[in-house]
């Protein structure tokens, strides 16, 4: 890989920074490797023939006067069949191959192949020799694994007609196919491509969400509903359950991939990840998660400059496979620490520091992440969709999201799922802030709702929202003067908001019905809590006790109704409705005072 | 329109009795629950004061608080010819108490 004839010397080195003279044929964003020990670096600013080096490994024991070899290339992932199941490092290194081949530690300047060279991959052909193909579109097929589909793509700047095109097993490096271009020449397709991770793979034209993701998660999919296709920020202070949330949502977002990113956070997260996925099933397809997932690795004990690149090596290999019309979902956890890697190397570089020390770009950067998330009809001449939803979590000091890492992700994101650290005290989890939280893409997603799901499903999310805001003004006033001042319309208030909050907010991520919650499930939970509180507003203006509503022994069912399993819901659903409706004509009659 | 009645006594049968003579609407219950469901009632017919004898008075604190903040209509506790358990004077201590801030009585 290293270029003998071309090296610049290093003048300093400074942690993860080595400025090195004699590089002035060098590109921007160029991979060089730096000292005899071939660390990866990358170029990240040029002066004169100086250049500013990000060294990706680490660089004690490197000094002055050592060499820094050209590669010659972009930094860049590698694309084709084996990326599933992976889990690589910031810079896309297998670490499970190289823990196979150098044990627990990663030793300096080890040169992986990043895609398994050698193993066959049964290649199905889709196109056929004589066809006409652009960018984009499909040469053929490979089983990746037992749920996702390869796609075989033409790459980028690649137009003309198929001459050629193999069957059967190959590996990522044969040549599967020949394409002659206008120009007469001909180019050898192999199913391993490169791209640099800064650049965005194109798209033919961005469309607007207008599918919610569903997450099966109650909070999130009934009050503040991410689109497919949408960004979203989850800020929370430490321990309040942001990684537990993001791994519910790898676990049960709707989505064909997951692409998970664990950036600059403890390493146990990762081994739960691993340890998890391989054992869960995925609800839809009944395989295990690990078969849509790609998992990538950068925890806070790694090199710093490497959690810089793993986001955008996250967000590439995911534009991959939108490109082949994949819905895929992409959890950063968490963007402050990659933010703070951007800081550290910012003070070393000596730029001018913004807020709080963070670069000036650093908004820049972050929405420059974010964009690349959306809804796109793919390159190609067949009509594909696909889409990444991007979810980051953002991690405040001290939660305090006027920091600017938060403020600058809230500016991008169209969905907040603000966690709060008294929520997480109390045992409420997921603590998502009912108060706090927005989603942009309510209006956009009403329509699918109401239509999909049950007409008056937006009604009801509206009805139930303000009964929470109330809740929030009364306990003010039961602070104040206690809740003997409160009449009794206003304690049944609080009696449902109670009810919702603990009977469908709450979801024990770790039970297993609880975990996962369908839309039309959670639409009956929320049906029932709202029926009993319309019965009970109505039972209180005839003659009906307030203790008498609140102890209604329907209530301890419309608890339990998270734990009904799915396939059991429907019929449950009906007969609670129904003891509802009866116990309230009883109650009515006043069967319960003459026995 | 209706005719509306302003005073209405609720109690046990030898309680209001005698409210009839004087020409007030006496109703007679049997059980708390029964007054609930009347005290409801004229509520809605905005009825202005009702007396409540007062061992009906003390089985229903939640109707009882139930208008304690609106107007009308008021809901006065009557003591009984058996005997008085002084549970108007009582309120009345409360009602003082929480008025001037002390204690009078």
């Amino acid at each position: 890989m290293k270029n003998e004839k071309k090296a610049g010397i290093i003048t300093k080195v400074s942690g993860p920074l080595v400025v090195a003279k004699n590089m002035a044929d060098v590109q921007m964003y160029d991979v060089v490797r730096v000292s005899d020990k071939l660390l990866f670096g990358e170029v990240i600013e040029l002066r004169g023939d100086r250049a500013s080096i990000q060294v990706y490994e680490e660089t004690a024991g490197i000094g002055p006067g050592e060499p820094v070899y050209y590669t010659d290339e972009p930094l860049s992932v590698e694309l084709g069949p084996g990326l599933i199941e992976s889990i690589f490092d910031g810079i896309q290194r297998p670490l499970d191959l190289i823990y196979k081949s150098a044990g627990d530690r990663i030793p300096l300047g080890i040169d992986v192949p990043r895609l398994n060279r050698e193993r066959k991959w049964d290649f199905k052909a889709v196109a056929k020799e004589g066809d006409r193909v652009v960018t984009g579109d499909v040469l053929g097929e490979v089983q990746e694994t037992s749920v996702v589909l390869h796609k075989i793509m033409v790459p980028q700047d690649t137009e003309g007609t198929v001459t050629w095109i193999s069957e059967g097993p190959a590996t990522i490096t044969d040549v599967i196919a020949r394409v002659k271009g206008d120009d007469g020449k001909e180019k050898e397709i192999t199913m391993l491509q490169k791209w640099p991770v800064r650049k965005s793979r194109p798209y033919k034209q961005k469309l607007a969400p207008r599918e919610p993701m569903v997450t099966g998660q109650r909070v999130i999919d009934t009050f503040f509903p991410i689109a497919i296709g949408g960004i979203a920020a989850i800020p929370g202070p430490f321990g309040s359950g942001k990684t537990v949330v993001q791994h519910q949502l790898a676990k049960w977002a709707d989505a064909d991939i997951i692409v998970y990113v664990g950036c600059g956070e403890r390493g146990n997260e990762m081994t739960d990840v691993l340890n998890e996925f391989p054992r869960l099933h995925d609800p839809k397809t009944g395989e295990y998660l690990i078969k849509r997932t790609v998992l990538i690795a950068n925890t806070s004990n790694m090199p710093v400059a490497a959690r810089e690149a793993s986001i955008y090596t996250g967000i590439t290999i995911a534009e991959y496979y939108r490109d082949m019309g994949y819905r895929v979902a992409i959890m950063a956890d968490s963007t402050s620490r990659w933010a703070e890697a951007l800081r550290e190397m910012s003070g070393r570089l000596e730029e001018m520091p913004g807020e709080e020390g963070y670069p000036a770009y650093l908004s820049s950067r972050l929405a420059e992440f974010y964009e690349r998330a959306g809804l796109v009809k793919c390159m190609g001449t067949e009509e594909r969709i696909g889409a990444i939803s991007a979810i980051g979590a953002v991690s405040p000091p001290g939660g305090d999201t006027s920091e600017p890492v938060s403020q600058a992700t809230l500016r991008i994101v169209k969905v907040f799922w603000g966690l709060s650290a008294a929520l997480a005290y109390r045992r409420h989890f997921p603590a998502i802030d009912w108060l706090r939280s927005y989603s942009l893409y309510e209006d956009n997603l009403r329509d699918y709702f109401d239509s999909r799901v049950q007409k008056d499903w937006s009604k009801q999310v509206q009805t139930a929202m303000e009964i929470l805001h109330q809740e929030s003004q009364l306990e003010e006033i039961v602070r104040l003067v206690g809740i003997d001042s409160l009449e009794f319309q206003d304690r049944l208030t609080m009696e449902c908001a109670r009810s919702i909050r603990e009977d469908f907010l709450h979801q024990i991520a770790f039970d297993e019905v609880d975990t996962y919650t369908s839309l039309n499930k959670q639409y009956g939970i929320l049906k029932a809590i709202l029926s009993w509180y319309r019965l009970g507003q109505k039972g209180l203006k005839e003659h009906l006790n307030f203790s008498d509503i609140a102890n209604m022994k329907i209530r301890e069912k419309i608890g339990r109704m998270k734990y009904i399993v799915e396939k059991d819901f429907a019929s449950e659903f009906k007969e609670i409705m129904n003891e509802i409706e009866s116990e309230y004509e009883n109650l009515l009659a006043g069967d319960e005072f003459d026995a | 329109m209706k005719e509306r009645n302003d005073i209405a006594i609720i109690g046990g049968d030898d309680a209001v009795v005698l409210f009839n003579a004087v020409g007030i609407k006496t109703h007679i219950v049997k059980s708390p629950f029964e007054a609930e469901k009347i005290v409801a009632r004229l509520a809605q017919e905005r009825c202005r004061i009702i007396f409540l004898a007062e061992d009906i008075y003390e089985a229903v604190p939640e109707t009882v608080e139930k208008y304690q903040y609106s107007p009308f209509p008021i809901i006065i506790p009557l003591p009984t010819k058996t005997d008085s358990k002084g549970v108007g004077l009582e309120k009345i201590k409360d009602n003082v108490e929480k008025a001037i801030g002390i204690n009078i009585f």
